[in-house]
C-alpha cells in the first residue's frame, strides 16, 4: 500500500473528527439562551427565590400526602387553622377566635370569613369536617391517617380501623364558619398540631368533581394560602407565585419560589455555583470545602439518630450489659469528625428546640443528660454483667443503613464498643432502608442505628415511642413504670395537669436513659450555603419544612 | 423473510412476558412496602396493604396484574397515583432524545477512530485511539459527568450546568453518555478493520489492481461495519444503564430517574411498567439488528435462517 494515502486517509478521517466535534460545540453555543437577568431597574425586579428540591411533589391531596416535598407545597399554598411561622412558631391561620373547655377536650373555633378558595368560594368549616373525615376514611388510603389517632379525635381509632363511619368522627361544623371539636383526651399541643398539612381544608364539591385526579395537577387543586402553585412540570420543575386574594397578602414579600428538581447533591452544589439556585444544602464532605464560606448557616433538625438495644435477647435482658454499652461511646467524635455539619452529640432523647413546656422554656433547659461517657465504668460494668451471664465473649449483630454517613458511624461504634468492653465482637450488617425498617421490626438484629423525626410539638412524640408493645418499640423495651408515666400523660391524670405532666415526662426520659434500653447518639445538625440576600428562612421542626410568607429577598 | 420476522417477533413478545413474569415474582420477596413504613405501625400498615390489593396471595395480584397488562392498563404509581403508561409516555421522550444523540454521536465518532486507529495499526494514531477507548471505558459515567458539569458548567461557563430543555442542555449528557459508546465502538471497529484488510478478498481486490481507496472504501469499511452493527443492540442495554446516572447528574426529567425512585419506593407497577419497556426496546434493538443483518449480508439471506447471536 502506497504509505502516501495512508496518512492522506488517516488524515481526512483525523480532519472529519475534529470538525464534527467543532460544529457540536458552535452549536451549543448558539443555541445557548441567555440566562442573565436584565440589568433594569432593581425595584421593579420581581423578587424570585430559586431552589433545587430532591424530589418532585407526589401529590397534593392533603388527605394522602406523606413527604417533605408535598408538606411545603401544602404548607405555603393552603391554610389551615393554624400556620407554622419559621423557627416554630405557632400563628393563627384561618381562625379568628379559639375556645377551649375547662377540660381541654372540647374546641370551638370561630373561622375568618374572608377567606377564598382559588375559584373564588369560600373557605368555611365544612370544608375542615370533609378534610379530616376524608383523611380517617380508610377507604381513602391516606398512610397519614394515624394522624387522627395522634390528634385525639373522638372515635378517631375507630374510624381509622373502619369500625365506624367517618360521621361518627369527634369533628362538626355548627355552622358555615364555626367549627367544634370533640377529643378523647386533652392535648396540650393540639393547635400546634393543627398547623401539620394533613389538617388542611379541602373544598368538598371541588375535590369529588375531579375523583382520583384531585390534587395531581395545577387545574385539579384549589388553594387559598399566600402562594398558589402557578406551574408544574412533573419531574422537572414547579412554581410558587404570590395569590394576591390571601388574607394577608400584604405581609407576603416573595413574588415568585421557583423549585428545579435535582436529585444529586453535587449538581446542586454545582448550580448554586453556577448562580442557578439561591440556597443549597451541603452534605458532610462538602461541609469541608466550603467551611470558610461566609454564607455558610447553620440548618438544626430535631431529628434524633440513636441505638437500639434487643431487650428479647438475654444479653440486653441484663441492665448492666445495656449500661455497659450506652457508656462506651465517644460521640463527640461522630458529630465532629465524621458528620462535621452541626450535628449535636446527645445524651438526651427528646431533642433541642422541639417544644416549650408550660413554664414558656424549651424541655431541655429545664432538665438534666444522661449516661455520659465514662469508658472505665462501661469496662467495669460489663466484666459483672459477664458474670452474671456467664459468658466471657459474644458476638452480635448490628444493623444500619447502607449510607456512607451511616458506614463511618457503625465503624467508629464498633471500635469503641470492641476496645472498651473486653471478649464483644461486633458484626456490621448494612442494608438498604426497608431491609433495615423490616429487621427492626421483626426483631432481627441485636443493635440498630435507627432515627426518629418529630411529627408535632411536644416530647410525646418522642417518648411514647417505648411504651409497652409500642408499634414502633422495636427494642421491645418494656418497664411498667415508665409507662404508667406515659399512659397518664395521655389520658389519664397527668393530663390534666400540664405542670405535673411536663416534669413527669422529664422524669420518664430518665428512666428511659438510665436504663438504658436505648442509646442517644446524635441531634442531626445540617449545614447550608445560602445567598446573603435571602432572609428570614428557617428550617422547621416538622412539616411544613419552610414557611415562605416572611422570607424575603433583599437586593 | 416474512416468516423470519414474525418468528422474531413472537420470541421477542414471549421473552417480554417471561422478564415481566420474573420480575413480578422478584418484586413479592423486596422487602418494605411502598406506604411510609418508618411512620405506620403493624395495624396501619395492615389496613393498607388491604386496601390496596398487597396482601392478596402471588398468584392471584399475577393474574390480576397480568389481565390488565393485556389490556393496555399498567397500574398506578403508589407514589403520586398517575398511570405509569402517562409518567412513562411524559419521560420518553427526553430520555430517547439524549439516548439517540448519544447513540449516533457516539457510533460516528467510534467508528471513525475505530477506522483511523485500525488503518495505522501499530503507528502513532493507532496507540491515541486506543488510549481514548481504554480511558472511555474505565472511567466511570458519573466521574466523567461530573467533571463535565464542574469544569464547563461551573468553571467556564459555556454550558448549562444541568437540563433545560434546550439542545445546548443535552450537550453534556450526550457526551457523558456516548463516552462508553465510542470506547465500544472504536475497539469493535479498529478489530473489524484490521481483520477486513488481512482477509483474501481485499488480498484479491489489491491482485486484481484496484485502487487503496476503493479498496478501503467499497470493501474494507463495508464489510467491517456489519459486525459493528451488531454491537449496538447490546449498546442500547448499555445506554439504558447509562442513563440512569447521567439523568441523575444533569437532572434530566427521563426514565432512568424515574426506575430508580421507584426502586427505591417499593413502586411496584412503576418497576414493572418500565422493566416492560425497557425489556421491548432492548429486544427490539436486537430484532432490528437481527433483520438488517439479514439484509446487509448476503450470506445470511442466501442461508435463509440464523443462529442467534
Amino acid at each position: 500500500m502506497e504509505g502516501e494515502f495512508r496518512v492522506k486517509l488517516s488524515r481526512v478521517l483525523s480532519l472529519l473528527l475534529v470538525v464534527m466535534l467543532i460544529a457540536g460545540v458552535l452549536a451549543a453555543c448558539a443555541v445557548e439562551p441567555k440566562d442573565k437577568q436584565d440589568t433594569g431597574d432593581k425595584d421593579d425586579e420581581p423578587k424570585v427565590l430559586r431552589l433545587a428540591i430532591t424530589a418532585d411533589i407526589p401529590g397534593l391531596d392533603s388527605s394522602l400526602a406523606t413527604d417533605t416535598v408535598s408538606f411545603e407545597v401544602l404548607g405555603n399554598t393552603i391554610e389551615g387553622l393554624y400556620r407554622l411561622v419559621g423557627g416554630n412558631e405557632v400563628q393563627e391561620g384561618l381562625v379568628a377566635e379559639a375556645d377551649v373547655s375547662e377540660d381541654g377536650m372540647h374546641y370551638t373555633f370561630k373561622l375568618r370569613e374572608d377567606s377564598k378558595w382559588s375559584n373564588g368560594t369560600p373557605v368555611t368549616a365544612h370544608d375542615f369536617v370533609y378534610s379530616w373525615r376524608k383523611l380517617a376514611d380508610p377507604n381513602n388510603g391516606g398512610q397519614y391517617a394515624f394522624m387522627i389517632e395522634t390528634a385525639g379525635f373522638k372515635n378517631g381509632s375507630k374510624v381509622i380501623a373502619g369500625e365506624l363511619p367517618v360521621e361518627e368522627l369527634g369533628v362538626r361544623a355548627v355552622d358555615d364558619y364555626t367549627l367544634e371539636v370533640e377529643l378523647e383526651m386533652p392535648l396540650p399541643y393540639f393547635k400546634s398540631l393543627m398547623t401539620f398539612p394533613s389538617f388542611y381544608p379541602i373544598n368538598k364539591e371541588f375535590a369529588e368533581s375531579k375523583g382520583e385526579d384531585y390534587g395531581t395537577t395545577v387545574e385539579n387543586m384549589l388553594f387559598n394560602g399566600p402562594y398558589v402553585l402557578s406551574s408544574w412540570e412533573t419531574e422537572y420543575q414547579f412554581t410558587m407565585t404570590k395569590n394576591p386574594d390571601y388574607i394577608r397578602a400584604d405581609e407576603v414579600k416573595l413574588d415568585e419560589i421557583n423549585y428545579r428538581i435535582v436529585k444529586d447533591l453535587n449538581t446542586a452544589v454545582n448550580m448554586y455555583e453556577a448562580d442557578e439556585i439561591d440556597r443549597v444544602a451541603l452534605s458532610g464532605e462538602q461541609v469541608e470545602i466550603y467551611k470558610d464560606d461566609p454564607n455558610l448557616i447553620d440548618v438544626p433538625t430535631s431529628v434524633l439518630w440513636y441505638l437500639e438495644l434487643n431487650n428479647e435477647k438475654d444479653i440486653f435482658a441484663n441492665k448492666k450489659a445495656r449500661q455497659a454499652f450506652a457508656l462506651a461511646i465517644d460521640k463527640t467524635f461522630i458529630t465532629d469528625e465524621i458528620l462535621n455539619n452541626g450535628s449535636m452529640p446527645a445524651d438526651y432523647f427528646v431533642p433541642y428546640n422541639l417544644s416549650v413546656g408550660p413554664d414558656g422554656k424549651d424541655f431541655r433547659e429545664t432538665t438534666g443528660t444522661y449516661m455520659h461517657m465514662d469508658k472505665e465504668k462501661a469496662a467495669q460494668l460489663w466484666e459483672e454483667a459477664k458474670t452474671e451471664l456467664g459468658i466471657n465473649e459474644i458476638e452480635l449483630n448490628f444493623v444500619l443503613s447502607d449510607s456512607d454517613t451511616a458506614k463511618q458511624i457503625g465503624e467508629y461504634i464498633q471500635s469503641q464498643f470492641q476496645s472498651t468492653l473486653d471478649g464483644v465482637t461486633i458484626t456490621l450488617n448494612q442494608q438498604p432502608f426497608n431491609n433495615r425498617l423490616e429487621l427492626m421490626r421483626n426483631g432481627e438484629f441485636d443493635i440498630v442505628l435507627a432515627g426518629w423525626g418529630p411529627d408535632y410539638a411536644d416530647p410525646m412524640t418522642f417518648m411514647d415511642l417505648f411504651i409497652t408493645d409500642g408499634g414502633h418499640n422495636d427494642a421491645r423495651y418494656s418497664n411498667p413504670e415508665y409507662d404508667e408515666i406515659i399512659v397518664s400523660a395521655k389520658t389519664g391524670e397527668l393530663a390534666f395537669d400540664l405542670d405535673t405532666r411536663w416534669k413527669e415526662l422529664q422524669r420518664a426520659e430518665k428512666i428511659l436513659l438510665e436504663d438504658a434500653a436505648v442509646i442517644p447518639i446524635y441531634q442531626k445538625g445540617g449545614k447550608a450555603l445560602v445567598r446573603p440576600y435571602v432572609k428570614n428562612m428557617k428550617l422547621n421542626s416538622f412539616a411544613p419544612d419552610y414557611y415562605y410568607s416572611y422570607v424575603e429577598i433583599t437586593k | 423473510m416474512t416468516r423470519y420476522i414474525f418468528e422474531r417477533i413472537f420470541f421477542v413478545l414471549l421473552t417480554a412476558f417471561l422478564i415481566v413474569s420474573i420480575t413480578f415474582v422478584l418484586l413479592q420477596f423486596m422487602p418494605g412496602t411502598p406506604f411510609k413504613d418508618d411512620k405506620l405501625t403493624d395495624e396501619q400498615r395492615a389496613i393498607l396493604l388491604d386496601k390496596y390489593g398487597l396482601d392478596d396471595p402471588m398468584p392471584v395480584q399475577y393474574a390480576r396484574y397480568m389481565g390488565k397488562v393485556l389490556q393496555g392498563d399498567f397500574g398506578r404509581s403508589f407514589k403520586n397515583n398517575r398511570t405509569v403508561s402517562s409518567m412513562i409516555v411524559d419521560r420518553v421522550r427526553v430520555s430517547a432524545v439524549v439516548g439517540f444523540q448519544a447513540l449516533v454521536f457516539g457510533s460516528i465518532v467510534g467508528i471513525t477512530l475505530g477506522a483511523i486507529a485500525g488503518l495505522n495499526r501499530g503507528k502513532f494514531w493507532d496507540h491515541l485511539t486506543i488510549i481514548i477507548a481504554v480511558i472511555g471505558v474505565s472511567v466511570p459515567a458519573f466521574v466523567f459527568g461530573s467533571l463535565m458539569q464542574y469544569v464547563l458548567g461551573v468553571e467556564l461557563g459555556i454550558l448549562p450546568v444541568i437540563y433545560k430543555k434546550t439542545f445546548a442542555s443535552t450537550v453534556m449528557p450526550t457526551l457523558a453518555l456516548g463516552l462508553n459508546v465510542i470506547a465500544t465502538t472504536t475497539r469493535y471497529m479498529r478489530n473489524e478493520i484490521i481483520e477486513v484488510l488481512n482477509s483474501d478478498y481485499i488480498l484479491l481486490a489489491k491482485a486484481k489492481g484496484l485502487s487503496r481507496p476503493t479498496i478501503i472504501i467499497r470493501h474494507a469499511l463495508r464489510n467491517a461495519l456489519i459486525p459493528v452493527i451488531t454491537v449496538i443492540g447490546p449498546l442500547t442495554v448499555m445506554l439504558i444503564s447509562g442513563t440512569v446516572v447521567v439523568e441523575k447528574i444533569f437532572a434530566v426529567p427521563g426514565l432512568g430517574n424515574m426506575i430508580v425512585t421507584a426502586i427505591q419506593t417499593n413502586d411496584h407497577f412503576v418497576i414493572l411498567g418500565e422493566g416492560i419497556f425497557f425489556s421491548l426496546i432492548f429486544l427490539t434493538a436486537i430484532l432490528i439488528v437481527d433483520i438488517l443483518y439479514g439484509l446487509i449480508d448476503p450470506r445470511i439471506r442466501l442461508a435463509g435462517g440464523k443462529s442467534h447471536g
